[in-house]
C-alpha cells in the first residue's frame, strides 16, 4: 500500500514539475528552475526505482512524498499566468 | 468466494517489476540520463505549452536513445571506456541538445564568477 502512495506521489510530482518546466525559460531564475528541475527528476528516478529495481518505499518515504505532492497542488495556482513574477528575471 | 488476498496495487507493482525489471535494468539508467537531459533542455527553451514541451522531451530522448548504445560502442573499442560506465553522461549530452548544452555551459561559468567573485571580495 505504501508503494502505491509513493508512486502515485511521484506520479504527480513528475506531471506538476514537467508542466512547470514547460513555463520555464534560460530568463527565469536559475535557483528556480534547478529546484523544479531535481524534484522532477526525482520523482522520475523514484517512479523507476520502485518498478524496475524493485525498490520498497517505507510509510514515511511515501507519506513525504505525498507532502510534497500537496505542495505542488497547492502551489499550482500561482503558475497560472507562467512563471511566478519573484522568479523572472529582467529577460522575461 | 473468497476475496483476493493480494491488494490490485500491489499486484500492479509485481507486474511492473516483473515485466520491466529484467530487461529494462540495463536501459533504464540510459532511459534516466536521456531524461535528465531533456528535462534540462525543456527548462530553458520556450515552449508553446505541454504538448510542445512533451514532444520537445520525446524527441530528444529518442535521439539520446537511439545514438547513446553507437558511440558507447565506439569509446569501449576505440579507447576500452567500458560501456556501463558512458552510457549515463553520453545519453545525458546528447539529450540536452544544443540549447541545454549552451545554456548549461553559460549557467557553469556564470557560477563559478560568482564564487570566484565571493571569494575575491571576502
Amino acid at each position: 500500500m505504501s508503494a502505491a502512495v509513493f508512486l502515485a506521489a511521484c506520479a504527480v510530482l513528475l506531471y506538476t514539475g514537467f508542466c512547470r518546466l514547460v513555463h520555464t525559460s534560460a530568463a527565469t531564475a536559475l535557483c528556480a528552475r534547478l529546484a523544479i528541475y531535481l524534484l522532477t527528476l526525482s520523482a522520475a528516478g523514484c517512479a523507476a526505482a520502485v518498478l524496475v529495481w524493485a525498490y520498497q518505499p517505507g510509510w514515511p518515504a511515501a507519506l513525504l512524498a505525498a507532502a510534497m505532492s500537496s505542495v505542488q497542488l497547492a502551489s499550482a495556482g500561482l503558475w497560472r499566468d507562467g512563471v511566478p513574477q519573484a522568479w523572472r528575471t529582467s529577460g522575461e | 468466494m473468497t476475496e483476493p488476498t493480494i491488494p490490485v496495487s500491489a499486484g500492479m507493482i509485481a507486474l511492473g517489476v516483473a515485466l520491466f525489471g529484467t530487461m529494462a535494468g540495463p536501459y533504464a539508467v540510459l532511459l534516466l540520463s536521456a531524461l535528465a537531459g531533456a528535462l534540462w533542455a525543456l527548462s530553458v527553451a520556450n515552449t508553446a505549452g505541454p504538448r510542445a514541451g512533451a514532444l520537445l522531451v520525446l524527441r530528444l530522448v529518442l535521439t539520446a536513445v537511439a545514438l547513446t548504445g553507437g558511440l558507447a560502442w565506439w569509446l569501449e573499442s576505440s579507447y576500452q571506456w567500458p560501456a556501463q560506465h558512458t552510457v549515463g553522461p553520453i545519453a545525458f549530452a546528447i539529450a540536452l541538445g544544443k540549447e541545454g548544452r549552451r545554456a548549461l555551459l553559460s549557467e557553469v561559468r556564470e557560477l563559478r564568477a560568482w564564487w570566484r567573485g565571493e571569494a575575491g571580495g571576502s
